[in-house]
């Protein structure tokens, strides 16, 4: 009985402990599980990998810090797989306040300061130049209300000046982008449903396809909507992201944590056995007396 | 200006609004309601983000009347106050990407923000422990739902559990699914049935034009 006793009431300290020590060893010292690339990602992979010299994606990020992390590898290694395609224009929108320090960091990582220039915007990433290739337009508030008032308006909701006040009209102007109809792909990086809202306001009126990469508790959502055909494509949470890295070979930080993700929700898997097992062997004894 | 304070006003402004957006969206309609709708979305925008500074105001209320009175957790009153107060002097002051704004939100804002969402698997694990506890049919689906899809999930479960990736598979994107589109279903129903109880001028509760009657019994 004292088994059973001893199973039902661990202190949760322990498991705190045990997550806590298990986490930081496996990002320290990990061991390469191999990964098996879902159906979605391999699509997604495709999806980005099809673009045509010409086409215009909008990049928005609906990210907060608190998805920051999940989403990081998802981030890096999709929009590094997007400028490697020669000839493709970038917009970057953020639909949340915090989104637009996250965009600037991942630019920095994927890119380098171009010559002359000491900082952001003026980033080159994989040889497409600032205000040649690509614009950073920053955080748009109102969310939905915002990708509504995009699809209707295009131009005057985009405005001409972009997050850091430089006049990006030229930008727009030589690429011949008036209008929402000449968004090729939206991408949306999501812990709040942007993709949701661009889906609504683009797919459904302009036929966009819209790709959205999301955190975990999003995933159910988002299946349901890319198996009835809304999303062109998804990368869930950081399992997609890992698999998304180790399909555009952009090894880092989703592939890393995935050793630490394993064992963790194995110890999931073994709490939830202790956790029977305890109660089976004496809560609920005790209730029946 | 006396019809400001009058309910029909913003019952009828309420009436026209819903119809200027919902029609267009719905049918063909000439370019000029467009417009219409596109203006009123335009505006919904500006609305939004001076209802951030409503917010804004209403907690600094809020909070200093929280530490005039000693209430519990006064003193963090004191701190959303200054790194509230700090945010909105600097950001207006020397602009949005100014580096000691940006230096505001990378040394306070991100951190406190991605704490609190990381906290949560030290309570999930807790909770594997003591919710998952098989007293009873419907827990025990549940529960072994919960093992397939995590076996699925983790790279280490579908190398030493191959078996259960298909039937967790099976289980995402038949079971689940049904249930998550008859949610799905049920909002875009009740969004279409909500819009036109809007357009007949039936739904005031939802703009605070009438108050919600609360039964007595429904309040305990």
């Amino acid at each position: 009985m004292s088994f059973f006793k001893t199973l039902a009431n661990i202190d949760r300290r322990y498991y705190y402990a045990t997550v806590f020590i298990l986490t930081t060893l496996l990002l320290l010292f990990p061991f390469g599980l191999p990964l098996k690339i879902s159906p979605e990602v391999r699509v997604t992979y495709d999806r980005i990998d099809s673009l045509q010299p010409g086409d215009l994606v909008i990049i928005n990020f609906c990210l907060t810090a608190s998805g920051y992390n999940e989403l990081k590898g998802a981030c890096n290694s999709m929009i590094a797989h997007v400028f490697e395609k020669p000839g493709v224009k970038v917009i970057f929108t953020a639909t949340a306040d915090q989104a637009p320090i996250m965009l600037e960091e991942i630019i920095a990582n994927n890119g380098e300061l171009m010559p002359g220039y000491s900082d952001y915007p003026y980033y080159s990433i994989r040889g497409k130049q600032y205000g040649v290739d690509y614009i950073n337009m920053g955080y748009y508030p109102g969310l939905f209300k915002w990708i509504a008032a995009l699809s209707a308006d295009f131009r005057n909701s985009l405005g001409n000046n972009d997050w850091y006040g430089v006049d990006v009209s030229g930008f727009l102007d030589s690429n011949n982008i008036m209008e929402a109809s000449d968004v090729d792909l939206v991408i949306s990086f999501d812990s709040d449903d942007g993709a949701g809202d661009f889906m609504r306001y683009f797919y459904l009126e302009y036929g966009t396809p819209v790709i959205q990469s999301m955190i975990g508790v999003m995933v159910a959502g988002a299946k349901v909507e890319y198996n009835a055909g809304n999303y062109a494509a998804i990368v869930p949470s950081i399992r997609g992201a890992a698999e998304y890295q180790f399909l555009a070979n952009y090894p880092g930080y989703a592939l890393t944590q995935m050793d630490a993700f394993s064992v963790v929700q194995f110890f999931l898997i073994l709490l939830m056995v202790i956790g029977n097992v305890g109660y089976y062997g004496y809560t609920r004894k005790l209730k029946e007396r | 200006m006396s019809f400001l304070k009058k309910k029909e006003f913003y019952v009828v402004l309420l009436i026209v609004v819903s119809i200027a957006i919902y029609i267009p969206y719905f049918f063909r309609v000439p370019q000029e309601l467009i417009n219409l709708q596109n203006w009123l979305v335009d505006t919904t925008v500006i609305i939004g983000a001076l209802a951030v500074w409503v917010g804004f105001i209403t907690s600094t209320r809020r909070e200093v009347v929280k530490i005039q009175r000693r209430r519990r957790g006064w003193f963090y009153g004191i701190v959303i106050l200054v790194l509230s107060w700090a945010m909105v002097i600097i950001g207006i002051g020397v602009g949005k990407t100014n580096v000691i704004f940006e230096l505001l939100q990378r040394a306070f804002v991100l951190p406190g923000d991605s704490t609190i969402y990381a906290i949560i698997v030290f309570y999930l694990t807790s909770a594997g422990a003591r919710a998952f506890r098989v007293n009873s049919f419907e827990s025990g689906v549940l529960t072994l739902g919960a093992l397939l899809l995590l076996l699925k999930q983790a790279p280490l479960g579908e190398l030493l559990t191959p078996w259960a990736a298909p039937v967790a598979v099976y289980l995402e994107n038949n079971v689940a699914m049904a249930a998550t589109r008859v949610f799905s279903v049920s909002l875009a129903v009740g969004s279409v049935v909500l819009a036109i109880r809007l357009m007949l001028g039936q739904e005031m509760a939802l703009v605070g034009l009438v108050q919600r009657v609360v039964r007595r019994d429904e309040e305990q």
